[in-house]
């Protein structure tokens, strides 16, 4: 098993710097150069000259390719244009606020999932149960940016229960984390996004077990467990759901992997400092490095996730092994 | 569901009807518009098919819709003419770019504050000398008898004389018609009255100027300002920052030897006063008891340091200011002398003006300087840098040992994603102040006040001497033919960007108008301007200027 | 595995039955199809029944534009800030959404059913290496990727369907291609290599049958996801903007700053996009009790 996850994580790394390769080279065939923005059209051709160089892109495609390349073996994604700092910095800030969105929305998702799941199974058939698989597929269809745009408006505008914008009041940020994070202000600055994120994801969680609790209610020990008069939840909870959980519990760690992207839309519509923004700016804004290293940071969590959800599976699933 | 039916019917007829036609429409003459009955062979060569670039809708969605307008116009005409959005900085690229592959598009010059003075509206952008590629004349417009003109305004030291020249430079290019003029915007923008009093509003800057944070005074008990953005701001490092509001936070950090005044004069700032000793000297004499925010106070050392510093350290955003000075000497305990390599008019209003004054104490330990992070810029300014967080915010106090009375105790520069997140958080009073021109669409939501929800909010309104025009490639057919270009100047409904897509704040444009109204002094009102949308004289001008329909409806050059 | 009875012709025949018995009692699903059908029929006569053009403009008797009218019999689902009619676009954007979904989920399963098969198939050093871009493929982040594509190329709505089927065949090839494992192990299968038939033939005439249904299932979703990608990018501000579609008129709302004074411009295209998504997610359910019968009533 260690063998086979060293492996994995050789062809991880190798993955790694080929998704650096194709990005890097992606985003030199983008037509129009980070100068643009900077350079008032207005300031003679030698300023452009002159940031071009300060940039590093004055030299040859090959010989920039080099420099990104071992750049990047140091873990260093060179400074953004932008914000003149160094890019991985960036990153860090902006996929904590991601990380602490998407890891709510998800807690909220998947109790709410697992439970509902379990209950609809149990309650297969019935109207109720078709009312929860409606809703939950209603805000499956919705588009998340939709849904909070009239979050917002309901919310917000109308009721003004909770903010409707970013990640907390102005002038309150700084300070250590727990200090940043830890707060009332911030929580009601999460509420609203994470919801909106979190019915959105429900409905994954919901139906995967529900139909692997279908699956597992139909095995005998279940019925045994029926025959002998045990409570009906006690069966539910303590038989069905624990054997139930494990495709959940790997789609889950697919899940993490594929959020660290961010609803980006949800950022946007909520002006929440994340991942997903900042990567849609820097790629219009031709901020080769920060738009480099939140692709590659993205990717190689993606990979890495993928990895723990395989090892999860064969760990939970006695079944698979890995010679 | 009846009116599918209908539909379907009046489908089946029209096909019917249309195969009727081609069937036998070879023969017939009444393919409006020809008006000749010259067979297709001996016409002129076909309009070529023409593109129009615009901006993408979010960047400008006033652009981009006139674009699309302006094409189909030019469809009705028998012109294959189409619109293609595209990213501005791509846009920018291929209008500066080497090929200088374009045929038309849609762009606008904004309304600073330097841009008052008529010369980079006359000359940088209509003389031949800048009709190359990556020069500013991407109209590639060339008429030697306007470059004469725009050559000596440019060296007429006379106010009056030089404003005859510029007259007349506007005449030519009305009558030109280089590009079209569609609209200016109005600076509307936004703050609340019921909490903050005395805001300065400076055309061109909009509230969040230079003057405001001096000006302004609480009226509650809420004594920081907060002020909405929606452009992000890049870093605090005076040596690297280029973004626009990255500067206009940094000048409240930075003290500068000189501040224009709202009325764009002059004034001693941390200079006590200047003194032009010749024509290629000048001495400024140092406020006396300045202190930077973290106690050290303020010398002359540290004054030739900063200029010195912005010199070596070749920083393209001031390049142009900088080149003219030769040297820097400190004369005596509070006098710098600046010897300069020719006489330079601007060196006042534009380099005393423009470079802030840092800390030797801090910045002579840099090993480098341009790639430094500035995380607790210290300056000498108003304001005291308490925070940046990235993309979100950026905090400042008042600093209290500063010479000028600032009646607020700091303020906060809120970074918003979209404007739709600035006016909720305008109504719901969470901050004070825009720092952009509000859409036309929030401009008329406050306005209208409906339910009393925008009550504490008072719109200010400012004329912006920018403007958003068609340019045409020159160099290409058919803009090469001026009778064409008059023709499209025929096509732009100017009332529709004025009063349908931008709710009637801003003002009208026109062909070839460049110094728009809003600049009395430089403005030519007396020359006839084509600014009325009108396709039936477009064509009326077209035939006059002797280009033909063929039988198939496209229009055609006229005979060489 | 998931499939009750496997053989060398596959179900394909009996799930389009099952299917159908299936919707005398499931609501839902039969709610699903017809929703479907309606926007199908929508879409394909979209332009017979759309009154307008997208981008004309309406005048009212006095000659003035008619600005963010709420609803009327006129204008059924209002007008835009410029005095467009919105249900006509609504209408046309139907076609965008399914043309996009459509086209993008075939050229997805086409792709990712062959890759899975062959990687299911062979298995070996071909299924290590095939399953390694899969993994590539994975990690590369959707919306961002296309937001560059849309910038190298033309904005278009092909980009989206370019970027979908790019990005999102892994998932359909990872499926198929564990379905695949265990059917080759089948006796019949093995029957079907003693009587000499080829790689081809195998993979063809045996293989893909049974793995249609969970193909066409795949499928389902997949038209979701594109539809809903789609939707996202125009929203962003990248799709093309002279196509009419949901997310490029939710988009100009909201970057015109009209979505708090204009319920009916916001709301109508999100009702169509969740409308049609749900029909889809309803058909698809239907499916899926077809094809894992453990999941069907008991």
């Amino acid at each position: 098993m260690l063998n086979y996850f060293l492996k994995r994580l050789f062809v991880m790394l190798l993955m790694i710097v080929l998704v650096s390769t194709m990005i890097f080279f992606l985003f030199r065939t983008m037509p129009g150069d980070p100068t643009a923005f900077v350079v008032d059209p207005s300031i003679p051709p030698e300023a452009r000259q002159q940031l071009l160089e300060r940039y590093g892109l004055d030299g040859s495609l090959w010989d920039q390719y080099k420099v990104f390349i071992t750049d990047l073996a140091r873990l260093d994604f060179g400074d953004s244009f932008f914000y003149n700092r160094p890019a991985i910095e960036i990153i860090q800030e902006k996929l904590a606020a991601t990380l602490i969105l998407m890891l709510t929305a998800m807690v909220f998702a998947y109790t709410m999932g697992i439970f509902g799941g379990a209950w609809m199974a149990w309650r297969r058939g019935s109207r109720l149960e078709s009312l929860g698989i409606t809703i939950s597929l209603i805000f499956r269809s919705a588009p998340t940016f939709w849904v909070g745009l009239m979050m917002i408006l309901l919310f917000s505008v109308r009721l003004a229960w909770f903010p409707a914008q970013g990640m907390r009041t102005a002038g309150t940020g700084g300070g250590t984390f727990a200090e940043m994070f830890l707060n009332l202000d911030f929580l009601r600055h999460l509420i609203l996004p994470a919801i909106v994120a979190g019915m959105y994801f429900m409905a994954t969680p919901m139906l995967i077990m529900r139909n692997s609790m279908l699956e597992v209610m139909s095995e005998d020990y279940i019925e045994m467990a029926r025959a002998k008069g045990t409570k009906e939840r006690h069966i539910l909870y303590r038989h069905a759901a624990r054997n139930a959980l494990l495709p959940v519990v790997t789609a889950g760690a697919l899940f993490i992997g594929a959020s660290i992207g961010g609803q980006v839309l949800l950022e946007v519509v909520f002006s929440w400092p994340g991942l997903g923004r900042e990567i849609v700016t820097a790629v219009t804004r031709h901020d080769y490095p920060l738009a480099q290293g939140c692709f590659i940071i993205i990717s190689a969590m993606v990979m890495f996730m993928n990895l723990i959800a395989d090892m999860l599976y064969a760990f939970l699933d006695p079944r698979i092994s890995y010679n | 569901m009846k009116r599918i039916s209908q539909k379907k019917v009046w489908l089946a007829v029209m096909i019917a009807a249309l195969m009727l036609f081609t069937a036998c429409g070879d023969g017939s003459d009444d393919t409006e518009p020809t008006g000749s009955d010259i067979p297709d062979e001996e016409m002129g060569e076909l309009v070529p098919d023409l593109t129009f670039l615009s901006s993408l809708p979010e960047a400008n969605m006033v652009n981009y819709e006139m674009s699309q307008e302006v094409a189909e116009e030019l469809q009705l005409l028998g012109v294959n003419a189409e619109s293609q959005p595209m990213d501005f900085a791509v846009l920018l690229d291929v209008l500066y770019g080497d090929d200088s592959d374009y045929d038309a598009y849609t762009i606008g010059w904004s309304g600073r504050i330097e841009r008052l003075d008529p010369d980079m509206f006359i000359h940088s952008i209509n003389h031949s000398d800048n009709a190359n590629p990556g020069g500013n004349n991407t109209n590639r417009y060339r008429n030697p008898e306007f470059d004469e003109i725009a050559d000596a305004q440019r060296r007429e030291m006379d106010i009056d004389a030089r404003r005859e020249l510029v007259f007349e430079a506007q005449r030519i290019l009305a009558e030109d018609v280089p590009k079209i003029t569609m609209y200016s915007r109005a600076n509307m923008q936004t703050y609340n009255k019921e909490l903050f009093e005395d805001v300065i509003n400076i055309p061109g800057e909009g509230l969040f100027n230079e003057w405001t944070p001096f000006s302004i005074k609480p009226l509650t008990d809420e004594t920081v300002l907060t002020v909405a953005s929606n452009v992000n701001i890049d870093d605090m490092n005076p040596l690297s920052s280029i973004s626009v509001y990255g500067w206009r936070n940094l000048r409240l950090i930075y003290d500068k030897l000189v501040r224009l005044s709202p009325t764009i004069e002059p004034e001693a700032w941390a200079a006590e006063s200047w003194d032009v000793v010749d024509d290629t000297t000048i001495d400024v004499v140092l406020r006396q008891g300045m202190t930077f925010h973290d106690g050290e106070p303020v010398t002359v050392e540290d004054v030739k340091f900063s200029y010195e510093l912005f010199i070596d350290e070749n920083v393209e955003y001031f390049g142009s200011f900088l080149t003219p000075i030769d040297s820097i000497e400190i004369t005596d305990d509070d006098t710098i002398r600046f010897n300069l390599v020719e006489p330079y008019a601007p060196f006042i209003t534009n380099t005393l003006a423009q470079i802030p004054i840092l800390p030797m104490h801090i910045w002579e330990n840099i090993e480098n300087p341009v790639q430094y992070t500035n995380e607790d810029a210290i300056g000498s300014g108003p304001f005291k840098l308490e925070r940046f967080q990235t993309g979100e915010e950026l905090v400042l106090s008042k600093f209290d040992d500063y010479f000028e009375p600032v009646h607020i105790d700091g303020y906060i520069f809120q970074i918003f994603a979209s404007p739709e997140g600035v006016l909720t958080a305008l109504e719901l009073g969470n901050v004070h102040m825009v720092s952009y021109d509000l859409v036309p669409s929030h401009t008329e939501q406050i306005e209208n006040n409906d339910g009393g929800r925008y009550d504490h909010l008072e719109l200010t309104e400012g004329d912006d001497i920018g403007f958003f025009y068609i340019g045409m490639n020159l160099d290409r057919k058919p803009f090469d033919n001026k009778q064409f270009r008059i023709a499209m100047a025929h096509l732009v409904d100017y009332d529709l960007a004025l009063d349908v897509h931008l709710n009637g704040y801003g003002a009208r444009g026109g062909g070839g108008l460049t110094i728009v109204e809003a600049n009395e002094f430089w403005h030519n009102p007396d020359v006839p301007i084509y600014d009325t949308y009108d396709p039936e004289r477009a064509r009326e001008i077209l035939v006059e200027a002797g280009f033909t329909w063929d039988s198939e409806g496209r229009m055609r050059m006229p005979v060489e | 595995m998931n499939i009750a009875t496997l053989n060398k012709k596959g179900n394909s025949k009996s799930i389009s039955r099952l299917f159908l018995k299936n919707l005398k009692y499931d609501k839902l699903a039969l709610i699903g199809v017809v929703l479907l059908i309606f926007f199908i029929g929508v879409a394909v006569f979209s332009d017979g029944i759309a009154p307008h053009g997208p981008r004309d403009r309406h005048y009212d008797e006095e000659g003035s534009i008619r600005r963010l009218e709420p609803p009327s019999l006129e204008h059924p689902f209002g007008t835009t800030d410029v005095g467009r009619d919105i249900f006509s676009q609504v209408v046309l954007g139907t076609r965008t959404a399914l043309t996009v979904g459509l086209l993008a989920a075939f050229l997805v399963t086409v792709v990712g059913s062959i890759v899975g098969i062959v990687a299911g198939y062979y298995g070996g050093w071909v299924d290590t290496v095939i399953m390694r871009v899969v993994d590539f493929f994975y990690a590369i982040p959707f919306i961002p990727f296309v937001i560059v594509l849309s910038a190298v190329l033309k904005p278009s709505i092909w980009n989206v369907i370019l970027a979908v089927s790019l990005l999102s065949w892994r998932t359909v090839a990872r499926l198929v291609r564990s379905q695949v494992l265990s059917i080759v192990e089948r006796p019949f299968i093995k029957a079907g290599r003693v009587a000499g038939a080829g790689d081809l033939r195998l993979m063809i005439k045996y293989i893909l049958p049974n793995v249609i249904p969970l193909i066409l299932l795949e499928m389902a979703f997949m038209v979701n996801w594109a539809i809903a990608a789609e939707a996202s990018i125009a929203f962003l501000g990248f799709g093309d903007p002279s196509v009419p579609s949901w997310g490029q008129i939710l988009h100009i709302v909201f970057s015109t700053g009209n979505s708090r004074v204009a319920w009916w411009w916001i709301t109508t295209p999100g009702v169509a996009i969740v409308l049609l998504l749900l029909s889809i997610f309803f058909v698809a359910r239907a499916l899926e009790e077809v094809v894992d019968p453990r999941l069907r009533r008991r």
